[in-house]
């Protein structure tokens, strides 16, 4: 099993294993790993020469911000390719998607879809029937507008509901022509 | 939420999942960096500003962690390292079915990058670049051109732990230097032996978001891609170059111990 690993996953293993780069870790490492041997001293080497060094001022400080912007562009470019960033525009809601997205924002995470059934049943005055609101809820998650993950609880899987930023734009949108929403959500911007 | 403290990495994590977005980039300085790795995992499509801030934030710690195991780098050996790194993170992160392959990085982000930027860091002292030394090479080209920064060798992180050892350096680089010379001189093409030599010998990057910093995209007008192929081609050329070099070197060498015995021998 062990030869079938790169060295990638056994620095993955050694780094966790040992907590200094000794002469004896590394003939153990080496026997273990023979394939890997000269690797493994070079790695070593210079693992052993940065803790001789710890604790020294850096007198080559990197750029950090320069590093930073340089990656979170690269980073925003390979998501946009996966197509994972979503529009800066949000569409208009329909008033019952507005209603439960607001549930949602206003459980802050604790919402699953009999609690934010009777949220939006204590909003809109009503009672409100849960099919409607868990299609209510599909139809924000298809939007990204909101986000769920699913938890166990007494042994039933149970749906948990969370806005994204996204479906805080649509939210800012629904304030602007919903008195519903603008009352219960006064501090929303 | 302003004291927000976590009695270990996994409630971080169970409370990172919970949070609206807003929240979370809210108190992403506080969270441990495994908790920014899963829910960047679990977050299928988002806008760009949530990507964006959770993404500069694990950058952040990818730079501070990784700065402190390069103290024996120069500035731009350890930037050309802390962004291997970087982009290895990245495709660990944005990859399909990453969680499962890089678990490793959602519980132990420290280690994970240490162990990264080490073997980056010995990547880079094997690969051409790196055997030119930890040196800014000044060649003879730049003194024409007026508007470089002069960069003297004198300038270059130095560790030197004795003199004898500076002796060994001093000849060392000096050789590297000689190396570099007769290597880019392998590249026939003048623009491309400029490009090549502003970005490895004068550490001139490929791109910069900064207007003022006259980036080799900027100063030949070329795409970042084409460039980027220049250096490829440019450094096969000058790995061909050296190795001739050392190969005739050995030939050399066996020819003058052939002659030395030769000479030996009829004296005897």
């Amino acid at each position: 099993m062990t030869q079938n690993l790169s060295f990638e996953d056994v620095l993955d293993q050694l780094m966790i294993e040992e907590p200094k780069p000794t002469p004896e870790a590394l003939a153990r490492w080496q026997k273990r790993f023979p394939q890997f041997r000269k690797d493994l001293a070079e790695f070593f080497e210079i693992w052993a020469e940065q803790e001789t060094l710890e604790g020294q001022p850096d007198d080559a400080p990197v750029d950090q911000e320069k590093l930073v912007r340089r990656g979170v562009e690269h980073a925003l470019n390979i998501l946009k390719k996966q197509g994972r960033i979503l529009p800066d525009t949000v569409e208009q809601l329909r008033d019952d998607d507005q209603l439960v997205l607001t549930a949602v924002y206003l459980l802050r995470g604790q919402g699953y879809p009999v609690n934010i059934m009777e949220k939006v049943g204590e909003m809109a005055g009503t009672r409100a029937l849960l099919g409607s609101v868990l299609m209510s809820l599909d139809r924000l998650e298809s939007k990204y507008l909101i986000q769920s993950r699913e938890i166990n609880v007494d042994g039933a899987p149970r749906r948990y509901f969370i806005v994204t930023l996204h479906g805080e734009h649509a939210l800012a949108h629904a304030k602007a022509s919903s008195t519903v929403v603008a009352r219960f959500l006064p501090d929303l911007a | 939420m302003d004291d927000l403290q976590f009695e270990s990495v996994e409630a971080a994590i169970a409370w990172a999942e919970a949070v609206h977005e807003s929240e979370l980039l809210a108190h992403k300085e506080k969270l441990p960096a495994e908790a920014i790795v899963c829910r960047m995992w679990k977050t299928d499509r988002a806008n760009k500003r949530f990507f964006g801030e959770l993404w500069a934030e694990l950058m952040k710690r990818i730079v501070g962690i990784g700065g402190a195991f390069l103290l024996s780098f120069d500035e731009i050996a350890k930037e050309h390292v802390l962004w291997k790194v970087q982009q290895d993170i990245l495709k660990l992160i944005t990859a399909e079915g990453a969680p499962q392959r890089s678990k490793f990085l959602g519980e132990k982000f420290g280690l994970a990058v240490k162990r990264r930027v080490l073997n980056a860091g010995r990547n880079h002292r094997r690969s051409a670049m790196g055997r030119w030394g930890n040196v800014i090479i000044q060649d003879p080209e730049a003194v024409s051109d007026g508007e470089e920064i002069e960069r003297p060798i004198e300038l270059a992180s130095d560790s030197r732990p004795n003199q004898e050892a500076n002796i060994v350096n001093a000849e060392r680089k000096d050789q590297q230097r000689k190396d570099y010379n007769k290597a880019l001189r392998g590249i026939k093409d003048p623009l491309e032996r400029e490009i090549v030599r502003l970005h490895f010998g004068k550490g001139v990057p490929i791109e910069s978001d900064h207007p003022d910093t006259k980036d080799l995209v900027r100063r030949t007008g070329k795409t970042s891609d084409q460039i980027r192929n220049v250096l490829d081609k440019g450094m096969r050329i000058m790995r061909k170059v050296l190795a001739r070099s050392a190969s005739a070197g050995e030939a050399q060498a066996r020819q003058g111990e052939a002659s030395r015995k030769a000479r030996s021998r009829k004296e005897r």
